[in-house]
């Protein structure tokens, strides 16, 4: 699930800050101001992941028209495992702890932290979900759906079809890096 | 199963409580004023007549939007469209259409019942003689049945007439319906997310996929309702035109309304059809034979082949159900009630289907 580039040095800085403390309140700015920094801050959060880097501003605009803001507090649930899966998040502010490999597992499975995105498996494909994903602190999260990503490729199919290429990339990355792992595994045991 | 940080009370049940009662007492205080003024019933019919409208444009929206035409001239141009639909309805359909309706009225009134008894019984001595006796009997009874029908029938247009004086009435709020279809269009999806966006955390994916499904069912369904109406109406027109029948508009028009109830629709077609060829034509049974083998192909096209072809999957409502919904429809809201009630219930019907989906779903229920 860490499968980002990293972004530069400020986002760094940003991402180490935010998990220390509770993400900057902008409520004190005017409304205007607050939305446009807003907008800018989540654009440079969602540019650094693989999946929206390099995007055109045209395509942007569309793109940030399927957006879901969402706010959480620390320990609240934002989709257990079982559950259908509707669709990805990327993390703007906060943290986020994927849990359980299995029935009734809390293992930690990772933590996500700004830039990071879960969940995108359900953008493909209409199954449940495999892990439950919480927020570690007070967190912001990004959500798009796989309805809209439908609506997307039927209404802007060059669009629609860049970014069911770049989420198959990034599956098939994933894919890949399971099956190296299980290779491995595999020849410890062998070797034993 | 919970992560080991999830604390599900950290929005905690109160918020939520608070959201429903709130939401309770909204739809109460709404039902309290539609109670209340009566005008309030116009304008939710006007919201719900244009909603339905605005979903029947939906798909020619998401056509011309996906030519790359911006969505506010995509807009202007169904409105165009529309427009010069309802102006050549107005000008070349609806004169006839009200030229048929007075004929049959006058027609109904000159028809001499008990002439019709009279030359029905000579015509039964000739072939079933052993039947006309005992039915000489029975047909002063009838004579005076037939002669209650034809007052209700009067009864029935004026009526109508009446009706159509309200419409008058409602027409003056349908003046700003081209204004809402017009918003209802362009910021129906910003609608959606201002909605979605004051949803619990908890509650967000269900309701996303929820509003998701039921936009598309209802979407679906309206789309689907218009078009075989549409077809229906077309092509009875067409049918009893060619084959002579005098009445053709005005029983395309009942043909294409009645296509909205199951079942009993395209049999109340039938029943009304037969009637009005027996009534006005001479002879009769001709017209009525190929009328009825017309009509009777038309259902067969319109439930063989449009309807799957608008719905992937048609819904099943039992005959009793269709007879209850259209009480109800017509104790609650008239003639007009009637025709909308199988609807409403089917939409209604989805709605619940989908909402205890989705609650079982997320185990939320």
């Amino acid at each position: 699930m860490n499968e980002k580039p990293k972004a530069d040095r400020d986002l760094e800085t940003m991402q180490s800050n935010s998990s220390r403390r509770r993400p900057p309140s902008l409520e004190w700015l005017p409304v205007r101001i607050r939305d446009r920094s807003r907008a800018r801050m989540i654009r440079e959060v969602m540019a650094s992941t693989p999946l929206f880097h390099g995007i055109g501003r045209q395509d942007w605009r569309l793109l940030s028209n399927l957006f879901h803001d969402r706010s959480y507090e620390q320990g609240e649930i934002i989709f257990e495992r079982g559950m259908p899966g509707l669709g990805m998040y990327v993390v703007i502010e906060g943290s986020v702890q994927i849990t359980g490999g299995g029935e009734d597992d809390e293992t930690v499975l990772a933590t996500l932290e700004k830039g990071d995105f879960f969940g995108e498996m359900a953008v493909i494909e209409e199954g449940v979900r495999n892990a439950t994903a919480s927020a570690a602190e007070p967190t912001r999260l990004i959500g798009l759906f796989r309805p809209q990503f439908r609506e997307l490729l039927r209404d802007r199919p060059k669009l629609g079809v860049l970014m069911y290429e770049r989420i198959g990339r990034i599956l098939v990355e994933r894919l890949r890096r399971a099956d190296e792992f299980l290779l491995q595994q595999a020849k410890r045991m062998a070797e034993q | 199963m919970t992560a080991p940080a999830a604390q599900p009370g950290v929005t905690g049940g109160n918020p939520v409580i608070r959201r429903i009662v709130l939401l309770a007492l909204t739809v109460l205080l709404l039902f309290l004023l539609v109670r209340a003024f009566p005008v309030i019933d116009d304008i939710i019919s006007v919201i719900v007549i244009s909603l339905v409208i605005s979903y029947a444009m939906r798909p020619l929206m998401t056509y011309l939007e996906r030519r790359g035409i911006n969505r506010v001239v995509t807009i202007l141009i169904l409105f165009v469209l529309f427009a010069a639909v309802i102006t050549l309805a107005i000008a070349y359909l609806v004169p006839r259409l009200i030229e048929q309706l007075s004929a049959i009225g006058s027609t109904l009134n000159q028809i001499d019942v008990r002439q019709i008894r009279d030359s029905s019984l000579e015509w039964i001595e000739q072939y079933f003689p052993a039947l006309a006796e005992s039915l000489r009997e029975e047909t002063g009874e009838a004579a005076m049945i037939a002669d209650r029908a034809r007052g209700i029938v009067t009864s029935v247009i004026q009526q109508s007439a009446n009706v159509l004086a309200g419409l008058v009435n409602f027409f003056s709020l349908l003046s700003i319906m081209p204004i809402l279809i017009f918003f209802m269009l362009k910021d129906g999806r910003l609608f959606t997310r201002s909605v979605v966006a004051r949803v619990p955390n908890r509650f967000f994916e269900m309701t996303m996929s929820l509003l998701y499904k039921v936009n598309r069912t209802i979407g679906d369904y309206i789309v689907s309702v218009v078009i075989s109406s549409l077809f229906v109406g077309a092509t009875t027109w067409l049918g009893l035109s060619i084959i002579g029948v005098r009445y053709s508009l005005a029983l395309a028009v009942v043909g294409g309304l009645f296509n909205v109830i199951p079942f009993f629709g395209p049999l109340l077609t039938i029943v009304v059809t037969s009637l009005l060829i027996i009534l006005t034509e001479d002879p009769f049974v001709l017209p009525l034979v190929w009328a009825v083998i017309v009509l009777f192909l038309i259902q067969q096209v319109e439930s063989i082949v449009v309807k799957p072809m608008l719905l992937s999957h048609s819904m099943s409502i039992h005959p009793a159900v269709v007879i209850i919904a259209v009480l109800i429809g017509g104790r609650i809201a008239g003639p007009i009630g009637m025709f909308i009630a199988v609807p409403v219930y089917s939409i209604i019907h989805m709605v619940i289907v989908d909402l205890y989906q989705h609650l079982k779903d997320y185990r939320i229920i």
